[in-house]
């Protein structure tokens, strides 16, 4: 697997903090990346120190048969909230972004118009950003990174500020960018992740916690997971599962009407389970049997 | 530098949309002429306000038309120097708060690029607007007071173009070091006053300082600087381009080293 971007011992240090503790990671061309990890986690910092905007403390980010160069030119981004001259339209900050990574003539207002109707701009595109909505501006942002082809893409949290129409527009629109570049975005939206997700990175207090594929990952680390949520409180319900060889782990929500379980054998214990649940006559709401989600990796592995 | 030229159109359309482009110079202008009218008509205006006591008499000499010349360069480092750094101050601070200067550094520009097209629109600014205002009160006095030497004349505005220059690259690197613009401003226009203050107080110490060259400019005009003492001015002259230069090689290699991310933790 090529990759594009490989880092090495990264680390970041304000003071007496150590706000990213040595990375070591290396993205594979063609696939999206995410990267996880409660508030705090050192996301942004990480990302920041890779589009060359923060000065690391020590390590070393090279991507791949770049020697010296300057990384910039095949990396766009996108930081958390995007902001721009507001006196400017949205066509003239496409040119100037474009203008500063050398492009320029018919080459780039084709580049900027194209770029311009795919993200859904084209209407927008004579008005003054001052008067975008945060979800065009975001688009805006998506759009002036992606001027000069770039082959990474990275973006700070591309989704958590906008409203819920906006994010699945937003997510459908980098399943497209996926095909075309590699991508890296950071992101709390656990579900979006799993969406978009070819492989995750774990940040947690500054280092790195797990990195993998995502669909290996949930092999490895999940079980499979059986959710029962019911009207009534679940307490004696959950007292007779207990003692239930088959079931290895379980939990109660505390408004005790939610229990997540843990089994080794999904069928069996899903058998057992109903059994229990119409013999008792419980008014369940809900029923799942999965594999381990993302988010039960990630509790997981933060610790929460 | 590709992207000089980029960043630099890019400052001349924002002082332009945002119209500083036309408020300043004519701020200049204002400045420039109301000081030959003025001088003009003050004693004529006395006179109508009639309110002195019988028998008292106020002579106001017309002042000579160099005079009128200094007076007007004398408001500019005052009034102009304040409304050039006020226009300045947050050249650099503002956008990097605002998160701008995240956005653009992400692209391949480097600090030299970014600070130095900033310098330029901002000297150009100043330079253009002294020139025009100064041009101003010239044709005045030329044509109410009397004639002005021009050779002095040049000479001195080219002194305070190179005074306004100094202190607006300092306005420029604080901008740039510092999260305050205000911070930035305030303390341009005091080292501006303690310099000017040095200078009066201390001429034997302050023979090379920045300061110096508004005064210079002065005698220059009113005829006060002998023959032979072209050193005084070539000193402070060469000093003042040299810490020019210095500050922005610093304020460059200083500001590469910053964090430029908005809210940095």
């Amino acid at each position: 697997m090529d990759s594009i971007l490989s880092v090495k011992g990264l680390s970041k240090r304000y003071g007496e903090f150590e706000a990213v503790r040595s990375l070591d990671f290396a993205l594979v061309k063609g696939r999206a990346t995410g990267l996880l990890g409660p508030n705090g986690a050192g996301k942004t910092t990480t990302l920041s120190m890779l589009s060359g905007l923060l000065p690391a403390t020590s390590g070393s980010i090279q991507v791949a048969g770049d020697a010296g160069g300057d990384r910039r030119e095949r990396i766009g981004y996108l930081p958390q909230h995007p902001v721009f001259f507001n006196w400017m339209t949205g066509r003239e900050y496409m040119k100037f972004a474009g203008e500063l990574f050398g492009l320029k003539g018919t080459k780039l207002r084709a580049r900027a118009g194209d770029l311009l109707e795919q993200l859904g701009l084209a209407d927008a595109a004579r008005k003054r950003i001052g008067s975008y909505s945060g979800g065009m501006k975001q688009r805006l942002g998506i759009a002036q990174a992606l001027i000069h082809r770039p082959e990474l893409l990275i973006l700070d949290e591309p989704v958590s500020a906008l409203d819920p129409v906006g994010r699945r527009e937003l997510i459908d629109l980098l399943q497209g960018i996926k095909r075309e570049t590699t991508l890296l975005f950071s992101t709390h939206v656990l579900h979006d992740a799993e969406q978009l997700c070819d492989d995750i990175l774990i940040l947690n207090k500054g280092e790195l916690a797990v990195q993998g594929q995502l669909a290996e990952l949930r092999r490895l680390h999940g079980k499979p997971h059986l959710t029962v949520e019911s009207e009534e409180s679940l307490v004696e319900f959950a007292e007779a599962v207990r003692r239930n060889p088959a079931i290895r782990r379980i939990e109660l929500s505390e408004d005790q009407r939610r229990l997540v379980l843990e089994a080794d054998h999904v069928a069996q214990a899903r058998d057992y389970l109903f059994a229990e649940i119409a013999q008792r006559r419980l008014p369940v709401q809900r029923f799942d049997a999965a594999n381990a989600s993302l988010e039960a990796l990630f509790l997981e592995v933060v610790g929460a | 530098m590709r992207g000089w030229s980029v960043l630099f159109r890019k400052e001349w359309r924002e002082s332009l949309r945002n119209f500083k482009l036309i408020w300043i110079p004519l701020v200049f202008l204002l400045l420039g002429v109301a000081q030959p009218v003025t001088s003009k008509l003050l004693p004529d205006l006395v006179k109508q306000a009639g309110n002195l006591p019988e028998g008292a008499v106020m002579v106001i000499p017309v002042p000579q038309p160099m005079e009128v010349l200094a007076g007007t360069l004398s408001n500019y480092s005052t009034v102009g120097l304040l409304v050039l750094v006020l226009a300045t101050m947050a050249a650099v601070a503002g956008e990097r708060s605002r998160g701008v200067t995240g956005m653009l550094m992400a692209k391949p520009i480097s600090a030299a690029a970014y600070l130095s097209s900033k310098w330029s629109a901002t000297v150009l600014l100043s330079t253009g607007s002294l020139v025009i205002g100064y041009l101003g009160a010239w044709y005045y006095t030329e044509i109410l007071i009397g004639p002005i030497d021009a050779g002095l004349a040049l000479q001195g505005l080219a002194l305070y173009a190179l005074w306004f220059a100094f202190y607006l690259t300092v306005t420029l690197v604080l901008s740039a070091l510092m999260r305050s613009a205000v911070a930035a401003a305030a303390i341009t226009l005091l080292s501006a006053a303690l310099l000017a203050v040095l200078g009066s107080s201390l001429p034997q110490w302050m023979k090379a300082s920045p300061g110096i060259l508004t005064a210079r400019a002065q005698e220059l005009l009113l005829g006060g600087l002998a023959q032979g003492t072209g050193g005084s001015v070539l000193l402070p002259v060469c000093i003042t381009g040299i810490g020019l230069i210095l500050l922005m090689v610093v304020g460059i290699a200083v500001f590469r080293r910053l964090p430029l991310t908005p809210q940095d933790s």
